[in-house]
């Protein structure tokens, strides 16, 4: 048979899409995460005729379970005051995109799905930047539990530091977490900074990169090239996840990067992810569009170079020669402590065997203060379970006990009996066994 | 009296039926004819079975002739559509080279509106204009004009209309992507736009041809072409829109078995698989809670995509006339035709292999003319391989072939996606409760069917010729697409020639009552609303407003009382 002269071409790489706009939720009617976020992006990938491509299939999101939630958090206030329906299809939207490239259905996939997740910590208390339950983790979770894989990176390109994802795995050698983003002491929530390196038992899995205000195109490649793409070839993860924040955008209202959609596109190139899921990004008519559109034809092999944003000038998205000099220092920095994490101080104290931080967290999207008291297990066999007393002022106080996917039997049983104590004093408390994948909570 | 015409790739079925009782009979018509079709021209097929349907009736009687045709189809498959030169407007996004054959004249034209249908970029008419001189330098009379977004906008493609019009000439055919469909799809939208110029011509032609037999056999009624969303137009509209009546075969034969339920035994089920057996080719359709179920996008064509509203539909080349063969010791049914069967051969072919139907014969399923030669061709195709169970193995491979098919068929319709969680929560499985056989070969297979597809099978009355009676039976229908923005102050429908200026107060309400009432303008009355979303939308220079968004159309159904003409 001839080849047929209409049919679109095939994608370089086959791409499974989970589309989910989420139409009728909104956090409120103004608010930057509402119904409307993903509309012209929705309009953009219908008249581009995108789901006609050969190779590029779209897929209906599944739902996630709660248990998958309680794999990846604990929720003082009660798993069901802290999410609703949106939150288990965005994280389900997730899984079924990670299952389609894990069963090897499509060689690639995106979850574009709402609400986001990146700055949901372990800790659940509320919302945090538009945030409640951390999709990556709990579809990374699954993973885990359903295909048996262990190292996983996740590059977070959101402009905003992912937080919560480093908070989750702050002590997870089998996790490499890196973020790219706008330097914290000029934009929301303040920290990625160089020297967060990962816990005590984790050094050198968390890797920041903080770029100054005003990085463009070049820049963000810069930093890519010389720090993401040979962090990744080093550590060799067997599935690469991307955090695909849109905020790095010229036109972003909230940040104040200078990234084109282009270069969005060959920032997907270099980083080449086997799986991506949106993250933040609020310019969702000049750049949202655009920028969806540039990353998965990237995804899938094709074409980007005409999508050019309406009223582009090269201006818009070019980076200073004095930013791309501080990039490269930058990049022999971050390089330099993550093969030297000892240079940099991890900020925990020991008391009795205990490796333990105090902190402070706030919960913007719904304004609660939550104190918290980290207690990792130095334990010489394994990375040690960790006991985090947390309180906030709306919910008092309770107790979240820990034991890693990694966890030695020894370890397994102390946190048990942690747990088991405080139950027996009544007092609130979680406990997460994950190697046994089990969740338990007395309250 | 009502006459339904269908043309098939074997045979062209007309009946002739009596509008107020046609319901619950054994033979649902007066009279069924067979005309066969010719290879290079529809035409010939259906103005033999028109006569001989009426041949002895009162032309006076009858109020209505549907003809569901293969024309534009087969121009396009054949390549005999009109030399079409396309100006695009594609603004940012996919490179259109990605999407359109290099032998198409497509011109790439600077402008752009975005995905709010706001200009964020000027046409530049002098490049327009020369584009359309290269044209008609090289003899391209017919030209379609399609830009981005166009159904949220269609100015720019208007404004390339009328320098199409001033470039080409006032007759000249010249399409409109927004004025086919209000469906969001560029590379479709091209194909569509495409296709409705390079056949304006040829549906022209015909439609005149349709109207000047109707006037020789003195008809003195409306004469209706079928649609591919299972619905009519009038023969005038069909040549304005000649696109929207390819592929209308299958929606035929679906109103057909919509016609005929219930079946004798009171048995009318809700969801079911139809499978339609021709000569040469099988469609697979579905009925979903008695509606047939249109596919999301459009119809393909001569592997063009298109938004053409069409049924959801799998078809496969196999058929009565499907020759046998063994490959590799395997039982291989088509796709090569060859008709007609050895059974239903006047005289001896001589050496020739058999086809499905042939095969049918020999199990004894079907009783037709020369069972002996049927037998012969089959028993040398089983020597051939060393078996004895030739016949039963090919009917058995081609009823593997269509459950394979219907099996992802449904897969396709359950895994449709969803945008609202309310829909991913409510969104039902579609499960047919029963497949219904209709066509030629339907009566002979059906037994065989039901453990292979393993569902009940039920063969209506009339199964050979329900297709013509679809036709007969078909109502209009009518899809149009609202799109409104308050914060541009601009409401469009453009597929229905509208668009007007709106105010800030301008709400879901007042365009759902636009969109019926601008239907019901066009004698779609009632029409039902398939989608209808209201978005607030926050503009960081012009404040609230909303984007609204409905589909409404009059769906397929059949004729009732009052609409019979």
């Amino acid at each position: 048979m001839s080849r047929d002269p209409h049919r679109l071409p095939p994608a370089g790489r086959s791409l499974g899409l989970v589309f989910f706009p989420a139409y009728d939720w909104a956090i409120s009617p103004t608010h930057p995460e509402r119904e409307e976020r993903l509309l012209y992006t929705q309009d953009q990938l219908r008249e581009e005729g995108l789901f006609d491509i050969p190779g590029i299939s779209e897929h209906k999101p599944g739902l996630a379970e709660s248990e998958d939630v309680q794999r990846v958090h604990f929720t003082p206030p009660g798993l069901e005051r802290v999410t609703d329906t949106a939150h288990y299809v965005s994280a389900g939207s997730a899984i079924t995109a990670a299952d389609l490239v894990l069963s090897g259905l499509t060689d690639r996939a995106f979850a574009l799905t709402r609400p986001p997740g990146h700055h949901a910590m372990r800790v659940v208390q509320g919302g945090r930047g538009f945030c409640n339950v951390n999709i990556e983790a709990i579809m990374i979770e699954r993973l885990r539990r359903d295909h048996g894989i262990r190292r996983v990176a996740i590059v977070d390109t959101d402009c905003h530091h992912g937080d919560g994802s480093q908070d989750i795995y702050w002590h997870d050698p089998d996790t490499l977490f890196i973020s790219i983003h706008q330097d914290g002491r000029t934009l929301y929530p303040g920290s990625g900074a160089v020297d967060e390196l990962g816990g005590p038992k984790a050094r050198g899995s968390t890797v920041n990169i903080p770029l100054p205000p005003d990085t463009g195109d070049e820049g963000f490649l810069l930093a890519a090239r010389r720090i993401i793409r040979p962090l990744l070839d080093e550590w060799k993860p067997e599935l690469i996840v991307n955090s695909a924040g849109q905020d790095n955008h010229f036109t972003d209202p909230i940040a104040h990067m200078r990234l084109s959609a282009r270069g969005y596109g060959r920032l997907m190139d270099c980083i080449d992810p086997h799986l991506a899921v949106l993250e933040g990004g609020y310019s969702i008519q000049g750049a949202l569009p655009y920028v969806n559109l540039a990353i998965i034809l990237a995804m899938a092999g094709l074409d980007y170079s005409q999508v050019i944003e309406p009223r582009w000038q090269d201006s818009m998205s070019s980076t200073e020669p004095r930013i791309l000099d501080y990039i490269g220092r930058l990049a022999e920095k971050v390089l330099h402590l993550h093969r030297h994490p000892d240079r940099a101080d991890h900020g925990y104290v020991r008391e009795r065997g205990f490796w333990v931080r105090e902190r402070s967290i706030f919960y913007d999207t719904d304004g609660i203060s939550e104190k918290q008291r980290e207690e990792l297990y130095d334990c010489p066999q394994c990375p040690g379970f960790l006991v985090i007393h947390t309180s906030s002022g709306k919910r008092g106080r309770s107790l979240a006990v820990e034991s890693p996917r990694a966890a030695c039997s020894a370890c397994r049983q102390k946190a048990e009996d942690i747990y088991r104590r405080t139950v027996a004093e009544g007092s609130p408390a979680e406990f997460g066994d994950r190697a046994a994948d089990r969740y338990e909570r007395n309250f | 009296m009502l006459i339904g015409l269908d043309v098939g790739g074997t045979y062209t079925d007309a009946v002739l039926l009596d509008e107020n009782a046609w319901q619950g009979k054994d033979a649902p018509y007066v009279k069924a004819v067979k005309a066969p079709t010719q290879a290079d021209s529809v035409l010939p097929g259906v103005l033999r079975a028109l006569e001989e349907v009426l041949e002895g009736e009162d032309p006076n009687a009858v109020k209505r002739v549907c003809v569901s045709s293969t024309l534009g189809l087969n121009a396009l498959l054949t390549g005999r559509e009109d030399p079409t030169g396309v100006l695009a407007v594609p603004g940012p996004g996919m490179d259109p080279a990605l999407f359109w054959g290099e032998g198409d004249n497509l011109r790439i034209l600077s402008g752009a509106e975005d995905h709010r249908g706001i200009a964020v970029a000027p046409l530049d008419p002098g490049a327009a204009r020369q584009a359309l001189r290269a044209f008609a330098a090289q003899g391209i009379a017919a030209c379609a004009v399609v830009g981005k977004f166009s159904p949220k906008n269609p100015e720019q493609e208007y404004a390339l209309r009328d320098l199409a019009r001033q470039e080409l000439g006032p007759d000249a055919p010249v399409a409109c992507g927004s004025d086919a469909s209000g469906a969001l799809n560029f590379p479709r939208r091209l194909h569509t736009a495409y296709c409705n110029a390079s056949l304006t011509r040829t549906a022209g032609r015909f439609a005149s041809a349709l109207d000047e037999a109707a006037k020789r056999l003195r008809l003195n009624c409306p004469i209706v072409i079928m649609k591919a969303d299972a619905g009519v137009f009038s023969n005038a509209e069909a040549a304005g829109e000649p696109a929207a009546a390819m592929g209308s075969g299958p929606a035929a034969s679906l109103m057909g078995v919509l016609a005929l339920l219930p079946f004798p035994g009171g048995r009318s089920p809700r969801d079911l698989l139809m499978v339609d057996m021709g000569g040469t080719s099988t469609d697979l359709a579905l009925l979903a809670h008695g509606q047939p179920l249109l596919a999301r996008e459009g119809l393909r064509v001569a592997g063009r995509p298109t938004l053409i509203r069409s049924l959801w539909t799998r078809s496969i080349a196999l058929g009565g006339d499907s020759v046998l063969a063994w490959d590799e010791g395997k039982p291989r049914v088509g796709p090569d035709r060859l008709g007609p069967a050895l059974a239903l051969a006047p005289e001896d072919l001589g050496q020739r292999p058999p086809t499905l139907t042939d095969a049918l014969v020999v199990l004894g399923r079907a009783r037709l003319g020369r069972p002996e030669a049927a037998q012969a061709a089959m028993d040398a195709l089983d020597a051939e391989a060393g078996r004895k169970d030739g016949a039963r193995a090919f009917v058995d491979a081609a009823l593997d072939r269509i459950r394979q098919e219907a099996e992802s068929l449904l897969a396709e319709v359950n895994t449709r996606p969803v945008y609202t969680i309310r829909e991913l929560l409510v969104t039902e499985t579609l499960a047919p409760e029963a497949a219904v056989l209709i066509g030629g070969p339907a009566g002979a297979m059906a037994p065989l069917a039901e453990t292979a597809l393993g569902m009940p099978v039920l063969v209506p009355p009339a199964a050979a010729c329900a297709n013509a009676l679809g036709a007969a039976l078909a109502r209009p229908t009518r899809t149009a697409d609202l799109y409104a923005d308050t914060l541009r102050g601009r409401m469009s429908m453009t597929a229905l020639g509208i668009e007007k200026s709106i105010d800030h107060r301008y709400g879901l309400g007042e365009a759902k009552r636009d969109i019926l009432a601008a239907l019901a303008e066009e004698g779609c009355d009632p029409a039902q609303l398939v989608f209808a979303e209201s978005f607030r939308i926050l503009d960081e220079r012009q404040g609230r407003g909303s984007i609204i968004k409905i589909r409404a159309q009059r769906p397929a159904g059949l004729l009732r009382e009052r609409e019979r003409p």
